[in-house]
């Protein structure tokens, strides 16, 4: 009964009391005709809309268009990244012929690839995984090349202590050691990827909840656009859940020190 | 430890930020790469036009003039957006911060807000506010609000409660509270904020651009890209490119300035 | 080119306990690591047991000052403590030794924690367990309690005595502390001066075993101390 009443405390009442006031006001206004908005739907219009996108399956269409090309294109800029930024934290030799570069290619936004994008593959999955890749891999290689770069001098001195070879010093302690920057830089990159696959398909090919949106709205759905909308923003919260879980999963150790670092 | 200069002007300020910057033979792998691409693909080519030809693009963008007024209206659009959103971003966070209720009444919307990506916004703005400058405005300021607005909520939830203590024992009046300890307590994390912000909102201008060919460079690119003007997509995506790096560089050396009272950072 | 050494001779006898002592910047952490095979010596030789040294000896282990960094926080303590032994022993052998070092450092109760989850006093004791499981002929510890509060200091201290009698290996051990090196030491050797050198050498005529309270108010004690003042101050003010 005790621990009822701590679940019961730690529920944000004046939060949900806001939102679900907010929602009402919202439908009541509408339905009311006081607020003359046009186009903005009400929230059951939206609920109505969500389910009908689900059964009629467009919804799972669309999102495993979405989700396919946001695997593949952070799959792709995780290994890259990883890769780059191991072999870049390791030479300083390396990094001084190619961190000006980086720091000029950084700034790049992704949308600016599209046009170009379109042009060599015009309406496809090529086309997304091309604006995808290339911004979502800077995270992982700054990442993981800090991490290399920060794993203390003592660790490598402890190596040389109890005689390993280098190979054992590179498994044993450089890897693991910079794993959990790794794993913050996959992280941002998953984020990169989703919102730069939605672009990808809002100005390039029309397939995926992208394009779904931008669908939507010229075929005036107002309350499907916002369906969408909102199965966006759910869709990177899970993905960012799957990928922490994950984490959690198989590496017990390294997610135990990110989250002691908080 | 060594105290830097604190008399550290714009012109300090820049000097510092070119030095800071990776050593230039960092930049071989570019030139190679520019090179050979000239080297193979001298002449226009539908698909990979070499560098010389991107720049024979923009001498001729350049001359139709529609070159320079697009870049003055993404440029504008911008920085206007980015200005209203560190103003709005800011007064919103202070007041998030600084009352627990606001903070708990708000956070399910705030938490909701921050999942959609920006450039979602577009079309939905699109849809409410139809295609115009002030739909154009509006998302930029949208996407650029909520870092700033995020960052400035956590900077003064976390202002050390000593120096609150220290407000009370001086009996300083709200206002001079909120001017002399807490406002100059959060620019740290606000300047953190904008830096996140400058990019998105970079993206969402030029996105809006994409999509409702309202003037701009976006406009630019696609109505090459449908011209299948190959030369001029990628003089566009350099151009914008470099338009990127210079904002960036431009905003450290202000960061510079700003910060230049505060102890170095770690 | 800075000199930081300079005609440093040192002889350790077999489970003999060692402490090195002498104000900071006098190369008290680089003697250390030259013994220890980190750090090359530009003249000079180094023997363990009758052989030269040429790199990190085998039968010699160093214990740093700064266990966070020097333990593996992503291993477990028991396989943290295994660290030095894989590969070069079968896994059944490994676990012994690594759980008769866990037991010696009192601490095998907590052989599944992470580093991370210990106090600093526990974490430096994990590191001299991993140090022991090798069963080395020489520890050398690198102020080795400097970050650690008295009471976990003087606890420590006492351990590691008790290690030395349970273990016979040598020790040498490095702090800027003279009444820690009184109470550990058999010998002292006094560094001083820029470059370093060893200003004399003393035994440490104590009774054995030490304690806290008792030893540390012995007219022996207190006369070795200021002794160690003595060589210390005098050589600053040369």
């Amino acid at each position: 009964m005790r621990d009822l009443g701590r679940v019961v405390g730690r529920i944000n009442w004046l939060g949900l009391a806001t939102i679900t006031l907010g929602f009402a006001l919202w439908e009541l206004l509408l339905r009311a005709g006081f607020a003359q908005y046009q186009n903005l739907p009400a929230p059951s219009a939206i609920a109505n809309g969500l389910v009908e996108i689900t059964s009629s399956g467009q919804l799972l269409a669309d999102t495993r268009h979405t989700l396919l090309s946001v695997l593949v294109g952070w799959t792709a800029a995780l290994v890259l990244g990883v890769v780059s930024g191991l072999l870049l934290g390791a030479s300083s030799t390396l990094r001084r012929y190619s961190l000006a570069s980086i720091e000029v290619l950084r700034p790049m936004p992704g949308i600016a690839f599209a046009p170009v994008a379109l042009l060599l593959f015009g309406f496809s999955l090529q086309m997304e995984l091309m604006v995808i890749i290339l911004p979502a891999l800077w995270p992982v290689l700054i990442n993981t090349m800090g991490a290399v770069l920060g794993v203390h001098a003592r660790l490598f001195e402890v190596g040389r202590t109890f005689r390993l070879s280098q190979g054992e010093i590179l498994r044993k302690i450089m890897l693991p050691a910079a794993l959990p920057g790794v794993l913050v830089g996959a992280r941002l990159s998953m984020t990169l990827a989703l919102v730069l696959a939605i672009v990808a398909e809002m100005v390039g090919n029309p397939a995926g909840l992208g394009y779904a949106v931008v669908r939507e709205q010229q075929a005036m759905r107002p309350e499907l656009v916002f369906a969408y909308v909102v199965v966006i923003g759910a869709l990177g919260v899970i993905l960012n859940a799957a990928l922490t879980g994950a984490v959690a999963v198989l590496f017990p150790a390294a997610s135990g020190r990110l989250r002691e670092a908080g | 430890m060594d105290r830097q200069p604190s008399n550290r002007g714009i012109a300090g300020q820049l000097r510092s930020v070119l030095a800071s910057l990776p050593p230039a033979r960092g930049l071989l792998p570019l030139i190679v790469l520019l090179l050979v691409w000239q080297m193979l693909q001298p002449g226009p080519s539908p698909y990979f036009p070499g560098p010389l030809q991107w720049w024979t693009a923009t001498v001729t963008m350049f001359g139709r003039e529609h070159l320079i007024a697009a870049f003055g209206a993404t440029t504008w659009t911008f920085l206007e957006g980015l200005l209203l959103a560190i103003v709005a971003g800011t007064s919103l966070g202070l007041l998030v911060g600084i009352s627990d209720r606001a903070a708990r009444a708000l956070q399910p919307l705030l938490e909701f807000m921050r999942a959609i990506p920006p450039p979602v916004t577009v079309p939905v703005a699109s849809l409410l506010i139809g295609y115009s400058e002030s739909m154009k405005l509006t998302v930029v300021v949208l996407s650029a609000l909520w870092p700033i607005l995020l960052n400035a909520t956590s900077a003064v939830r976390q202002i050390d409660p000593l120096l609150l203590d220290v407000a009370r024992s001086f009996r300083l009046t709200a206002w001079q509270r909120m001017r002399r300890i807490i406002l100059p307590a959060i620019v740290p994390s606000l300047l953190l904020g904008i830096r996140i912000a400058i990019p998105l909102a970079i993206v969402v201008t030029l996105l809006v651009e994409m999509l409702t060919s309202l003037p701009g460079i976006g406009a630019l690119m696609i109505r090459s890209q449908r011209n299948f003007q190959s030369s001029e997509v990628y003089a566009l995506l350099v151009l914008v490119g470099l338009f990127g790096f210079v904002v960036n560089d431009l905003f450290a050396v202000i960061e510079g300035v700003i910060m230049r009272r505060w102890p170095p950072r770690s | 080119m800075r000199r930081i050494l300079a005609d440093v001779s040192l002889e350790l006898r077999r489970g003999e306990f060692l402490t090195v002592v002498g104000p900071s910047g006098t190369g008290k952490t680089t003697l250390l690591r030259v013994l220890g095979g980190l750090t090359a010596s530009t003249r000079g030789a180094v023997y363990v047991n009758g052989r030269l040294i040429d790199g990190p000896p085998a039968d010699v282990v160093i214990v740093f000052q700064d266990y966070s960094h020097a333990l593996l926080q992503w291993r477990t303590v028991a396989r943290n403590v295994a660290f030095g032994l894989e590969g070069k022993l079968p896994r059944s052998e490994i676990n012994e030794r690594v759980h008769e070092a866990l037991r010696l450092v009192r601490l095998d109760r907590h052989v599944d924690d992470y580093p991370w989850q210990l106090s600093g006093g526990m974490q430096q004791r994990v590191q001299i367990a991993r140090a022991l499981a090798l069963r080395p002929a020489v520890l050398l510890m690198d102020e080795p309690f400097a970050a650690l509060d008295a009471m976990t200091k003087a606890q420590l201290q006492d351990e590691l005595h008790r290690l030395r009698d349970a273990t016979g290996s040598s020790f040498v051990f490095v702090t800027h502390d003279i009444e820690e090196a009184v109470y550990l030491g058999d010998r002292v050797a006094v560094i001083t001066g820029a470059p370093g050198r060893i200003e004399r050498t003393v035994a440490v005529e104590l009774p054995k075993p030490r304690d806290q309270v008792v030893t540390r108010q012995m007219p022996k004690f207190l006369e070795l101390r200021y002794l160690l003042h003595q060589a210390i101050g005098q050589s600053e003010h040369a």
